[in-house]
């Protein structure tokens, strides 16, 4: 009967996550463009964007990612092709993936049933369906630690460990996560291999970003709460742009009831649970010496800890309480879905840098009979919108030359229509101000409907 | 022993500060006190008796004087009988009617708190406005129906619009209602609004609080301690305040949540009185010195870092006056933000033949005190005295007040 439930839990976890992956977030934002095309490069090459040669970290923007999101996509957009269903699909699995080591883990610390009720409400809340539906490296990590959580559970040692060592190239956060595993399983022949990988993993980039996190020890404390404060949870969420539903937190607002009944349950209970209070204690951790005041894509690991929480506090809740909730639940999970999957794109497209797709969908057929492209464009990191839309061939990019952005025809810059229009040759896309109206190319709207985008371009000989 | 006398430290600190380090006062506490002919060290030597009685009586309730360190260095309740005198007086009252064992006592307190909440009539005319039942209004909740089902048309392309029973399901009045009481009651236990409200201004900011006039109301190492003392002790005597806190909280706007959740001031002391208990007392000694110390530093050294120009600008204003006035034939003094002409009525400057309040275009043979844009035109050398402040108080004009003889 249990493992029908937990299927049950798993498909519609999964539907949650798979469907209309391409149209909720809107589009790819400048980082899931950058893992999707490394992927594709990867695959293609061997080599990342800069040509480097099976990297241990990607250099991307300069900030150095992690690789192993853009190795274990590489196949996937290699063979099933470069677009925003195949970059995020690792990610959806990722995420499909954690809600049943999330109930093996609950099963074995706090028993089946609490492991059945946490896979349940990781399959529906926010934050965990959030984070699959998009190409975060946070979530592929968060499976991996779940991951080696489970196997240490199970005193398979080496293996969790490995894994563990293994997730320091999946995400920064898990450099940090490493070390408590490292202590909980000190006898094991995988705390020297999991130090082995952390160190490569340091030396070929990972400490760059190391050092440039920023954040203040002074503020360290205060920040540590924000990552506990009901507010944040439950109501508000983030300020970080991309990883907002608006009118929702973390988790649906009547999921307090149950966190609250968890927390007090854990607090008189914590001398048999220490692995939970452990983990709910060090999550925060990667992120609270960072700049950001509640970033949740950098812990996780900590939501997930909630999520079990608050299935120790569905088991305590009187049954009244929980008849009475569950009604409220299921329309909450409603205007959730319907805020994620058609409000979000609608209202928030700006936020997931979109635009380039819809102009690249224009531009495709006919850019092979111009020499030179302009691109205006508001946008950070233009170039890896047009080589992942674009599905500029990743050997030609290697060897073309660059100047900043611009690269081998595509020049991102300011157009200037009464200078540019002299211009031989060339194919421009720019805002409604920028370009004339007239003898347009095509145009692109945006989804409320205003002319985002025009292309116009100039004969060989003006 | 300890306790009692760290509390004594504290709240002797805290009357030397008030006395010896002037903040100023607020449009508010100058409206609702200056009619009575009260000055700035009445009102606040008042508020910190208000703060005095509630510690006492804090510490008599639950006979701990840990109690008293805690409730004076609270930050909430120092911000509170700086700022908001008449709502501490309130808080005392009350206090007073749940801690008494006569019935005349009761009755007198009751009296008092009645009084206190009356004579607080500029906060009290908040409460009229930005109230949770303006968002429980039938008509708002209906607006707000419409606009979530409205914006889920458009953003299928006008294609699609879901079936009614669905729509009525899922968006109705009653259902926003109960989801604006839930996630008003939630919006509550706000730790960064509660620890660090000026830090954490990009989060807060997000919940509609302003970038100042906001302190912590704890310590942020005070938080697993309440969470700690309420689970370990259960709710037991204050659970009447927090519901009178969780009400007054969700009823008033977040950004007034200082005075809509005063009553949980004396659960906070309670609770957290009864969990420091099993720590060091020593520890927990020099923690609220420490703590006290930091927020005093704030409160009254860097007035302008958390509090907006204004009320340090008002009273700059006058203490220029009041130095300067025998020495000029008359003044204009900028009318051009807030009620300029009624503070320097609290402050006793006005009425006075030698000065005006009002806007000006600054013409030669005159002293002006006012905006830097208004200046314009008068040489620099005429400037006297400029007045530095962190905030531009009206839009385009510049920061801080200037003083020039023109």
């Amino acid at each position: 009967m249990d493992r029908k439930i937990l299927i049950v839990i798993l498909v519609v976890g999964a539907v949650l996550r798979l469907v209309w992956l391409d149209k909720s977030p809107g589009s790819v934002n400048w980082d899931e463009a950058a893992l999707g095309y490394n992927a594709y490069s990867l695959w293609k090459t061997g080599a990342d964007e800069y040509g480097t040669k099976w990297p241990l970290s990607l250099r991307s923007f300069d900030d150095y990612k992690p690789p192993l999101y853009a190795y274990l996509t590489a196949p996937i957009v290699g063979i099933f092709g470069l677009n925003e269903i195949n970059t995020r699909l690792l990610s959806a699995m990722a995420g499909v993936a954690s809600i049943g080591l999330l109930y093996l883990i609950s099963a074995k610390l706090l028993g089946k049933r609490i492991g059945l009720i946490a896979a349940g409400m990781m399959a529906v809340e926010p934050w965990a369906i959030f984070y699959s539906r998009g190409a975060w490296e946070a979530n592929l990590s968060l499976t991996l630690i779940l991951a080696t959580m489970c196997l240490i559970l199970e005193g398979k040692y080496t293996l969790g460990l490995v894994i563990a060592g293994i997730n320091v190239f999946a995400y920064h956060s898990a450099k940090i996560y490493l070390w408590p595993f490292l202590i909980w399983g000190r006898r094991s022949l995988g705390v020297i291999l999991a130090i082995v990988l952390f160190g490569i993993a340091m030396s070929s980039g990972g400490w760059a970003r190391w050092t440039s996190a920023g954040g203040s020890w002074r503020e360290a404390g205060q920040k540590y709460f924000s990552y506990f404060s009901p507010a944040n949870l439950f109501v508000r969420g983030t300020n970080e742009p991309n990883q907002r539903v608006d009118g929702f937190g973390l988790y649906y607002g009547w999921e307090i009831f149950f966190w609250g009944s968890g927390i007090w349950w854990l607090i008189k209970n914590w001398r048999k649970n220490k692995v939970l209070v452990a983990w709910l204690a060090l999550a925060p951790l990667p992120a609270v010496i960072t700049q950001s005041w509640f970033n949740p894509v950098r812990v996780l690991p900590l939501w997930a800890a909630n999520t079990m929480l608050i299935a120790v506090g569905w088991v305590q809740l009187k049954t009244w309480l929980k008849w009475l909730i569950i009604p409220w639940a299921v329309i909450s999970l409603g205007w959730f879905v319907l805020a994620a999957l058609w409000q979000m794109p609608y209202n928030h497209y700006g936020d997931w840098q979109w635009g380039f797709k819809e102009v690249a969908r224009i531009i495709s057929p006919i850019l092979d009979n111009y020499g030179h492209v302009v691109w205006e464009t508001g946008q950070a990191q233009p170039y890896i919108f047009t080589l992942f839309y674009l599905k500029i061939p990743p050997e030609e990019y290697q060897k073309a030359p660059r100047q900043g952005y611009d690269f081998g025809k595509f020049e991102f810059r300011k157009i200037y229509w009464p200078d540019d229009q002299n211009l031989p040759n060339t194919l421009f896309i720019g805002g409604v101000y920028s370009l004339p109206e007239e003898a347009t190319l095509g145009k692109t709207w945006d989804p409320q409907g205003y002319e985002s985008a025009r292309i116009q371009a100039t004969p060989t000989r003006p | 022993m300890w306790p009692g006398i760290t509390a004594g430290i504290v709240m002797v600190v805290r009357l030397g500060l008030t006395i010896g380090k002037p903040l100023g006062v607020s449009v508010e506490l100058a409206q609702g006190f200056g009619s009575w002919g009260w000055g700035e060290t009445q009102i606040r030597i008042w508020g910190w008796l208000a703060q005095a009685v509630i510690v006492i009586l804090l510490a008599k309730k639950t006979r701990s004087g840990w109690a008293a360190v805690i409730a004076a260095a609270n930050p909430w309740l120092n911000t509170l009988s700086l700022w908001h005198v008449w709502e501490t007086t309130a808080l005392a009252a009350g206090l007073w009617a749940w801690t008494a064992t006569k019935r005349w006592q009761k009755a007198v307190a009751i009296v008092l708190v009645i009084l206190a909440l009356a004579a607080d009539r500029v906060s009290l005319a908040k409460i009229t406005t930005d109230n949770l039942f303006d968002k429980l209004n039938w008509g708002y909740l209906g607006q707000k129906v419409d606009a979530i089902q409205k914006t889920n048309f458009l953003a299928t392309g006008k294609t699609y619009i879901l079936p009614a029973l669905a729509r009525k399901i899922l968006y109705n009045k009653p259902g926003l209602a109960i989801n604006t009481v839930l996630q008003r009651s939630i919006a509550l236990l706000d730790f960064e609004q509660w620890t660090a409200p000026l830090a954490a201004r990009i989060i807060t900011g997000m919940s509609g609080l302003p970038p100042k006039g906001l302190l912590p109301l704890i310590y942020y190492w005070e938080v697993p301690v309440i969470i700690y003392g309420l689970v370990k002790f259960g709710s037991g005597g204050t659970k009447w305040w927090i519901i009178g806190g969780w009400l007054g909280g969700i009823f008033l706007d977040k950004k007034f949540f200082t005075i809509g959740g005063i009553l949980f001031i004396p659960a906070i002391v309670m609770l957290v009185a009864q969990a420091v208990k099993v720590l060091d007392k020593r520890l927990v000694c020099a923690l609220y010195l420490v703590g006290a110390g930091f927020f005093y530093r704030e409160m009254f050294f860097n007035q302008l870092k958390w509090q907006y120009s204004d009320v340090y600008l008002y009273r700059q204003t006058y203490l220029w006056l009041k130095d300067n006035l025998d020495q000029v034939p008359g003044v204009v003094v900028t009318s051009k933000f807030g009620p300029m002409e009624e503070m320097l009525k609290f402050y006793k400057i006005l009425p006075n033949s030698k000065i005006e309040v009002r806007e000006f275009t600054p013409v030669p043979g005159n002293v002006y005190v006012g905006l830097p844009k208004e200046m314009a035109g008068i040489p620099e050398d005429k400037i006297i005295k400029k007045i530095e402040a962190d905030d531009e108080l009206v839009y385009g004009y510049g920061k801080g007040l200037w003083i020039a003889k023109y």
